[in-house]
C-alpha cells in the first residue's frame, strides 16, 4: 500500500516524461559542486533543477541518494535508489550503493544480493567488483576474489599512484588473496608497486611488513617498511605489533 | 480544439464564453445558445388612421317634417325681386319727410292724418329692419349650426321695435285726439299690431279686438285676424289660430284670402288633417296661377305664396298619396313643366324622411325617364348616398356597383356626355371618392369590429377599387390602407406587394411613401421564420445557405429601405434583423458589414450589442479565434465604445479568444509550444479571466514538456492565487495536488511531504487526501522527521480501513526500532501490529523476529526466548519467513542446549570424570541432533551457522576434554598412558570441529553466504590450525559508494 502510491506517481511521472532529456552540463557541475558541501538544501535544490528536466536522471538521483546514505538517512537513500532503479533497473552503479544502504541497515542479505547483481556483466573496475571482492578477501573466500581481484588491479594499478583510497585497499586486498593463495611472488610484487607508488596507508604497509618477515629475502626491505611503517603510524596498537614483526626480523636468520 | 469551447455572455451573456484548459475545460453555452434568444425586430408597425374616418357620420335618422314651419309671413309681404335695401332707403326718405311735416304742422286740424301716414312708414320701416335683423340672425344661426363660429347669435330686435313704438306713440295720439276720424279703424289695427311687435301682447289683443267689436266691416278686421292668427300661429296654437284665418278664408275677396289658405292649410296639417290641408295648398296654388294669369301687380305676393306652396305640396304629399302616384298628381296640381323638378324635390323629401324606398322609387322613375342627363347620374348618386348613410350595406353596395357600372368608364352615359369634360371629371372624382370613401368606411368598420367579415367586405372593396378605379390620384392612399388591411388580416406577403406598390410609384414626399417602405418589410418581417424553422432549413450547414424566397423579399425590401432610411430611428432594428438573419444562415460575409455599421453608428443601442455579439460568434462559430481577436480590435476601436459595459465584454472576449488561440496551440504534440502559447495569453492578458487557467495549462504543458521549475512556479501562482469561480478553485485545488508530486519528481522530498500535508489538511473531504497523509508520511519517515512521519501516518490509520490501519503500526514500529532509543514503544506497535488484521504473513513473522531481536539486545532472557519460539510458531503456521524462523531456531539453540553443553564442565575427580564427559557428549550429540533441525528450515545463511556452531562445540568437547585437570596421584607412565587416552578421546573431537569448520566455510563459499558466522568458522580454525601470515594481515573492508560522475 504504502510503496503502491508513491510508485503510482512515479509511473505517472514516467509514462509522461517517456524518454531522457539533455541535461545542461552547468547544472551537473554545480550539483558536483554542493555535493562537497553537504548541504541538504542546496544539494536538493541543484538535484532538483537536473530532476526537472529529465526526473529520471540517474546522476541526480544517485546524488541525493549518496547525500543521504552519508547522512545516514538510509530510508530516504533507498526510497531515492528505488526511483532510479525503476526508471533504469540496469543501473549497477545505483544497484552497488543499494547494496550499500542494505548493509547499513543490517540487511546483510539483501545487500550481497544487490551488490552480486551490481557486480554482474557490470564494469570490471567497478565500485560494485570492488566492494564484492572485497568481502571476499575478507572472508578469505580468495579463489572468488583472485579473479576479479587481478583484473581490477591491472586497471588500477596506475592510480596508485594519486594515492585513491579505492586503488590501495584493492591492491591491498590482492596482495592479502594472493598470500591467502600462497602465491607469494606475485603477492610481493603487488607490494612492493603499492610501496614504490608512495602509498602511505598504515593497512597495507603493515601488510607488506608482515609478507617480508615471513616470507621475505631481504632483511633490508622488510627493515626499510618496517622502518616506515614505524614512522607513519600514530596508532599505538599497530606500532606494537610493529615492534614485534621488529623482532621477529632480529631473530630471524 | 477539444474540449475548448467558447462560452461568453452568459455572459455575460453572462456571455461567459469559453473554458478551456487540457483536462478541465467542458463545453458550456456557445454564443449560438444565447443568440436563440435574441429577440425580433421590436419596431411596432403603426397604426394608420383612415383618413376622413371622422368625416363618417352615424346613418342619417329620419327628420321629423311635421316640426317644419312655415317661412314668416312677412317674407310674403314683398314681392318676389324686391331689394329691401331700396325699400328701407325710400322709407327712410318718406319718413324724414313727413317727421318734418308734423313738426310743422304740429298745431295743425290735418296734423292726425300726418301721423297716421308717418305711423304707418315707422310700422314699414320697423318691418324692413326686423326683416333685415331676421336674415341676419338667421345666417349668423346657420353659421353657428355649421361651426363657422363659436358664438351663438341672439336676436335682438329692439332697432325695429323703436319704430314700433314710435309709431304707437302716434296713434295713441291720434286716437286721443282724433276718436271720430274714419281713420280709426286703421289706428286701432296698427296700435294692435305694434304692441305685438314690441311684445305687449295683452295690449295688442285689445286694440285688434276693440276694432273687430267698434269697426266690423272695417277692412283692416281681416288684417287684425290675421295678425291674431299669425299670433297664434307663432305660437303654436294651432285651433284659435285656424279659427282667426278661417274668418278671412271665407271671403275669397279678401287680400289675406290665400295667406289665409296657406296658413290653414299648415294648421290643418299641423292638427293631423294633412289630406284637407293639401287641398287647402292646392287652392293657394291655384288662385297663385289666377294671380299670374291676371294683370294686376298686387297679386304678387299671391303668385309668390303660391310658389311657397307648390314647394310644400312636397312636405304634405308623402303623408296624403304613395310615391307611385306622384308623377300623375304633381301634373295634375303643377302641369308636367314642373313635375319633374318637384318629384326631384319629393325623392328628396323622402330622403330626408327617410323613406328610402319611396326616394328610389322616384329617383329611379327620373332616371329613366331621361338616363343620360346629369340629374341621372346625380339621383343614382343620391341613391348610393343615401343607402351608404342608412347603412344598408347590400343594398348600397348593389347601387354603388350599379352607379359605377352605369355612369363610370366605359358606360353608355359616360358616352353621351363625352364632350363635357367637367362632368366627366367631376363624375370620375365622385365615383372614385365615394367607392374610396366607402372602402374606408368599411376598413374603419373591420378596424372597429376586427370581424373577420368585416375584413373581407373591406378586402373586397379594396379590390372593386383597383380594378374599376384608373386614376392613379389616390392610389398611394389605398394602396396604403389596402397595406393596413391585409397586415391585420395576417397576409403579410399581400399586404407587402400593397405597400410596394406604393413604394414602386416611387413618390418620395407622398403621405404614404415612408410609411409603405417601413410597413413592407414589417410586414415581409412577420414571415421570417422562427429560429426552430431556421434550424431546420439551416440544419447543421457550415456553408451559407439561400434565403427562402419570402426572405428574398424580406432582404429586398429591407435594402430598400436601409438605402433610404440611413439614420432612421428604426434603421438599426431593421438592420439588425436583416444582419442577423444573414447570421444564421451564415452568409457571413453578407451578415458582418450589415451588423459592423450597427455597432459603428450607433454604439449604445442594444442591438449594438447584439450585432458585436454576432460578429464575434460568427469567428467563434467557425473557430476562427484569430480573427475574432482582430475583430475584437476592430469593435474596441469603435469610439462610441468606449468604456462601456459591451466594450469590456469585447475585451474579455478578446481576452477569452486569445487564450483559445493558445488552447488550440496547445492541442498540438509540442507541449513547449502549448506552453510558450499559454504564456503568451498571460502576458498579454495579465488580469484576464482565463490568467488562472492559462497558468495552470502553461504549468501542465510546461511539465510535459519537461521544464517542471517553470510549471512549478507557475503552479504555486496558481495555488496562491485568489480565485473567485469554481472552475478556478478546482484549479487552485488541482495546482497545489500536481505541485506535491512535482515536488516529489524533482526530488524536493521534503517539500513534497509539506504539499502532499498541505493538500490533505486542506481538503479533507477529497478522496485522495488520505493517502496524501500516507505519502507524507512515508516521506517524512524516509527523511528521519519522524513526529510529522507518526503525525500522517495517524490521520491515515483514523480513516483507513482495519488492515490499512494496522500496518501502519507496523510502518511506526519500524521507525521506533530504527531509533533504538525507544525499544518499548518499538515492541508495543510491533505488539499492536501483531494483534490487529495482518495485512500479510511475511510480516506476522517478521514482526515476531524483530520483537525477539528487541529482546535479545536488551538481555531479556525469557521474554526473547518467548518470541523467537513465536517466530517459529508462526512461521509454522504460515507456512512462510523460514530465515525468521531458522534463525530463531538457532538462537533458541545456540542460547541454551550450546550453553548447557559448554556449562558441563569436567571435574578433577576421577570417579566424577567419566560421568561428566558422557554428560557432555551426551549433550553435544543433543545439540547436533538440533543443528539438525536448524538446517532442515534449509536457510543457507543458518546452516553455515549451524555447522559453525557445531565445529565450535566439537572443538569445546575437545578442549575440555584436553583440558580436564589431572589425577594428581598419576605419575611417570601412568600420567603418560593417561594422556594418551586423553588425546585418543579428544581427538576425534578435535577433528570433528575442523571438518564442521571446513564445512562452515565451504558451505558458505559455496552458498555465497559472507556474515559473521562464517569469519567466527574462520577464527575457529585458525585456533585450531594456525594461519599466522595471513592471519595477522589485515583486509580493508571499506565499501565503496559509486558516485557516477559526480
Amino acid at each position: 500500500m504504502m510503496i503502491k502510491i508513491i510508485l503510482c506517481s512515479l509511473l505517472l511521472s514516467l509514462s509522461i516524461q517517456g524518454q531522457s532529456k539533455s541535461v545542461d552540463s552547468v547544472l551537473y557541475k554545480n550539483l558536483s559542486k554542493v555535493m562537497k558541501l553537504k548541504s541538504e538544501k542546496d544539494i536538493v535544490e541543484a538535484a532538483s533543477k537536473i530532476l526537472a528536466i529529465d526526473e529520471n536522471n540517474f546522476k541526480a538521483i544517485n546524488a541525493l541518494a549518496i547525500f543521504y546514505y552519508e547522512a545516514k538517512k538510509y530510508n530516504m537513500a533507498k526510497l531515492l535508489l528505488e526511483r532510479g532503479l525503476k526508471a533504469d533497473p540496469g543501473n549497477k552503479e545505483l544497484k552497488n550503493n543499494m547494496a550499500l544502504v542494505h548493509f547499513a541497515q543490517g540487511d546483510r542479505r539483501k545487500g550481497l544480493v544487490a551488490l552480486k547483481d551490481a557486480a554482474q556483466g557490470g564494469k570490471v573496475d567497478g565500485e560494485s567488483n570492488l566492494n564484492l571482492s572485497s568481502i571476499y578477501v575478507e572472508h578469505r573466500d580468495y579463489e572468488k576474489a583472485l579473479g576479479p581481484l587481478s583484473k581490477i588491479y591491472s586497471k588500477i594499478k596506475p592510480k596508485l599512484k594519486t594515492k585513491s583510497r579505492a586503488a590501495v585497499a584493492l591492491a591491498n586486498n590482492y596482495a592479502v588473496s594472493l598470500v591467502g593463495a600462497k602465491d607469494y611472488s606475485a603477492a610481493e610484487k603487488v607490494f612492493k608497486t603499492a610501496q614504490e607508488a608512495g602509498v602511505r596507508d598504515t593497512n597495507l604497509l603493515y601488510n607488506y611488513a608482515v609478507f617480508m618477515v615471513q616470507q621475505g629475502k631481504n632483511k633490508e626491505d622488510a627493515y626499510k617498511v618496517i622502518s616506515r611503517l614505524k614512522f607513519l603510524t600514530e596508532d599505538q596498537k599497530l606500532l606494537r605489533k610493529v615492534e614485534l614483526l621488529e623482532k621477529t626480523l632480529d631473530n630471524k636468520k | 480544439m477539444v474540449g475548448k469551447v467558447f462560452k461568453y455572455f452568459v455572459i455575460i451573456f453572462c456571455i461567459s464564453f469559453f473554458v478551456g484548459a487540457d483536462a478541465f475545460a467542458k463545453r458550456k453555452k456557445t454564443v449560438s445558445d444565447v443568440l436563440r434568444k435574441i429577440e425580433k425586430v421590436k419596431i411596432k408597425k403603426k397604426r394608420s388612421l383612415l383618413p376622413g374616418s371622422s368625416k363618417y357620420l352615424a346613418p342619417k335618422s329620419k327628420v321629423n317634417l311635421r316640426s317644419v314651419k312655415p317661412p314668416s309671413s312677412n317674407r310674403f309681404y314683398y314681392d318676389e325681386g324686391t331689394s329691401e335695401q331700396e325699400l328701407e332707403k325710400i322709407t327712410d326718405e318718406q319718413i324724414n319727410h313727413l317727421f318734418g311735416m308734423t313738426q310743422k304742422f304740429s298745431k295743425s286740424r290735418r296734423r292726425g292724418e300726418l301721423w297716421v301716414r308717418l305711423a304707418e312708414l315707422y310700422v314699414d320701416k320697423a318691418k324692413l329692419i326686423e326683416l333685415r335683423l331676421q336674415t341676419d340672425y338667421d345666417n349668423k344661426l346657420r353659421d353657428y349650426s355649421e361651426g363657422k363660429t363659436k358664438v351663438r347669435p341672439r336676436l335682438n330686435l329692439k332697432p325695429a321695435e323703436e319704430y314700433n313704438k314710435k309709431s304707437i306713440t302716434l296713434y295713441e295720439y291720434f286716437v286721443r285726439d282724433f276718436p271720430k276720424d274714419p281713420k280709426m279703424d286703421q289706428a286701432l289695427f296698427f296700435l294692435g299690431y305694434n304692441y305685438f311687435e314690441i311684445g305687449k301682447t295683452d295690449s295688442g289683443r285689445k286694440k285688434y279686438t276693440e276694432l273687430t267689436k267698434r269697426f266690423p266691416k272695417s277692412p283692416y278686421v281681416d288684417e287684425s285676424n290675421f295678425a291674431l292668427g299669425e299670433y297664434y300661429f307663432e305660437r303654436e296654437k294651432w285651433k284659435p289660430a285656424k279659427k282667426h284665418y278661417d274668418k278671412i278664408s271665407r271671403n275669397k275677396r279678401s287680400r289675406l284670402y290665400s295667406f289665409a289658405l296657406y296658413k290653414t292649410a299648415w294648421c290643418k296639417y299641423k292638427t293631423g288633417r294633412t289630406k284637407s290641408g293639401l287641398k287647402d295648398l292646392e287652392r293657394v296654388i291655384y288662385e297663385g296661377r289666377k294671380a299670374k294669369g291676371g294683370a294686376s301687380g298686387g297679386k304678387v305676393s299671391q303668385i309668390r305664396l303660391a310658389s311657397e306652396a307648390a314647394k310644400d305640396i312636397v312636405v304634405f304629399y308623402p303623408e296624403v298619396y304613395k310615391a307611385k302616384n306622384a308623377r300623375s298628381y304633381f301634373n295634375r296640381v303643377l302641369g308636367e313643366k314642373s313635375t319633374d323638378k318637384m318629384l326631384g324635390k319629393l325623392a328628396f323629401y323622402y330622403v330626408d324622411k327617410g323613406n328610402k324606398s319611396s326616394a328610389k322609387y322616384i329617383f329611379k322613375q327620373l332616371i329613366a325617364a331621361d338616363p343620360f342627363s346629369v340629374k341621372a347620374y346625380e339621383y343614382q348618386h343620391e341613391i348610393v348616398k343615401m343607402y351608404q348613410a342608412a347603412g344598408n350595406q347590400k343594398v348600397f353596395k348593389k347601387e354603388l356597383f350599379a352607379w359605377i357600372e352605369d355612369y363610370g368608364p366605359g358606360s353608355l352615359w359616360r358616352k353621351e356626355n363625352k364632350g363635357k369634360k367637367t362632368l366627366i371629371a367631376d363624375s370620375d372624382k365622385l365615383i372614385e371618392s365615394t367607392l374610396r370613401n366607402y372602402i374606408l368606411q368599411l376598413h374603419q368598420t373591420a378596424q372597429n369590429s376586427r370581424a373577420k367579415y368585416s375584413q373581407k367586405l373591406a378586402k373586397d372593396g379594396y379590390e372593386m377599387y383597383f380594378s374599376s378605379i384608373k386614376d392613379k390620384t389616390h392610389s398611394d392612399q389605398m394602396n396604403f390602407f389596402n397595406g393596413e388591411l391585409l397586415f391585420d388580416m395576417k397576409d403579410y406577403v399581400g399586404a407587402a406587394k400593397s405597400y410596394n406598390r406604393v413604394v414602386a410609384r416611387g413618390d418620395k414626399k407622398g403621405k404614404y411613401y415612408s410609411q409603405s417602405l417601413l410597413n413592407s418589410v414589417l410586414s415581409l418581417e412577420k414571415k421570417i421564420p422562427s429560429a426552430a424553422e431556421v434550424k431546420t432549413i439551416v440544419g447543421d450547414s457550415k456553408e451559407a445557405v439561400p434565403f427562402t424566397s419570402n426572405l428574398k423579399s424580406f432582404e429586398k425590401s429591407t435594402l430598400r429601405y436601409l438605402s433610404e432610411n440611413k439614420k432612421d430611428k428604426d434603421t438599426v432594428a431593421i438592420r439588425y434583423r436583416l444582419g442577423s438573419l444573414y447570421y444564421y444562415f451564415k452568409q457571413y460575409k453578407k451578415a458582418q458589414p450589415m451588423l459592423m455599421e450597427i455597432v459603428e453608428d450607433s454604439p449604445k443601442d442594444k442591438h449594438a450589442e447584439y450585432s458585436a455579439n454576432i460578429i464575434l460568434d460568427m469567428y467563434n462559430q467557425r473557430k476562427d479565434f484569430k480573427g475574432l481577436v482582430s475583430v475584437s480590435d476592430k469593435l474596441l476601436a469603435v469610439p462610441g465604445l468606449k468604456n462601456t459595459n459591451l466594450a469590456s465584454r469585447i475585451s474579455n472576449i478578446k481576452s477569452e479568444s486569445q487564450y483559445e488561440l493558445a488552447a488550440k496551440s496547445a492541442d498540438g504534440k509540442d507541449p513547449l509550444k502549448a506552453a510558450e502559447a499559454y504564456m503568451e495569453y498571460i502576458k498579454k492578458n495579465p488580469n484576464g479571466k482565463k490568467i488562472i487557467v492559462s497558468k495552470f495549462n502553461a504549468a501542465v504543458s510546461y511539465e510535459k514538456a519537461g521544464r517542471m521549475t517553470t510549471a512549478i512556479s507557475l503552479y504555486n501562482d496558481v495555488m496562491n492565487a485568489r480565485v473567485k469561480t469554481s472552475q478556478d478553485k478546482d484549479l487552485k485545488k488541482k495546482a497545489r495536488k500536481f505541485l506535491a508530486f512535482l515536488y516529489e519528481r524533482t526530488g524536493q522530498y521534503a517539500k513534497a511531504a509539506g504539499a502532499f500535508e498541505g493538500f490533505a489538511k486542506k481538503y479533507p473531504k477529497d478522496p485522495d487526501s488520505t493517502s496524501y497523509h500516507f505519502n507524507a508520511a512515508v516521506i517524512y519517515n524516509a527523511l528521519d522527521f519522524h513526529t510529522s512521519s507518526i503525525r500522517n501516518y495517524t490521520i491515515y490509520q483514523k480513516r483507513s480501513n482495519k488492515t490499512d490501519g494496522n500496518a501502519v503500526n507496523y510502518a511506526i514500529a519500524k521507525m521506533w526500532d530504527r531509533r533504538k532509543r525507544f525499544p518499548s514503544k518499538a515492541i508495543a506497535y510491533y505488539d499492536k501490529f501483531l494483534r490487529g488484521p495482518i495485512p500479510n504473513k511475511i510480516n506476522n513473522v517478521e514482526a515476531a523476529y524483530k520483537v525477539a531481536k528487541i529482546h535479545e539486545k536488551l538481555r531479556r532472557k525469557s521474554l526473547t526466548e518467548k518470541w523467537y519460539k513465536k517466530v517459529i510458531y508462526r512461521q509454522k503456521k504460515y507456512g512462510v519467513g523460514a530465515s525468521y524462523a531458522a534463525e530463531a531456531k538457532f538462537k533458541l539453540i545456540e542460547k541454551n542446549d550450546f550453553k548447557a553443553f559448554k556449562s558441563v564442565r569436567i571435574p578433577a575427580n576421577a570417579a566424577k570424570m567419566a560421568g561428566a564427559v558422557q554428560k557432555k557428549l551426551g549433550l553435544l550429540n543433543k545439540l547436533k541432533e538440533k543443528l539438525k533441525s536448524v538446517v532442515s528450515y534449509d536457510d543457507a545463511y543458518q546452516i553455515v551457522a549451524a555447522l559453525t556452531l557445531q565445529g565450535e562445540a566439537s572443538n569445546h568437547m575437545a578442549d575440555s576434554i584436553y583440558k580436564a585437570p589431572i589425577p594428581k596421584s598419576l605419575k611417570g607412565e601412568q600420567l603418560k598412558q593417561y594422556k594418551a587416552g586423553v588425546d585418543n578421546l579428544a581427538k576425534p573431537f578435535k577433528e570433528q570441529a575442523i571438518e564442521a569448520l571446513n564445512a562452515a566455510i565451504k558451505k558458505a563459499y559455496e552458498l555465497q553466504v559472507y556474515d559473521a558466522n562464517v569469519l567466527k568458522a574462520i577464527n575457529q580454525l585458525d585456533k585450531i590450525k594456525p594461519q599466522p601470515m595471513v592471519n595477522e594481515m589485515k583486509v580493508l573492508k571499506s565499501l565503496w559508494l559509486s558516485r557516477a560522475g559526480i
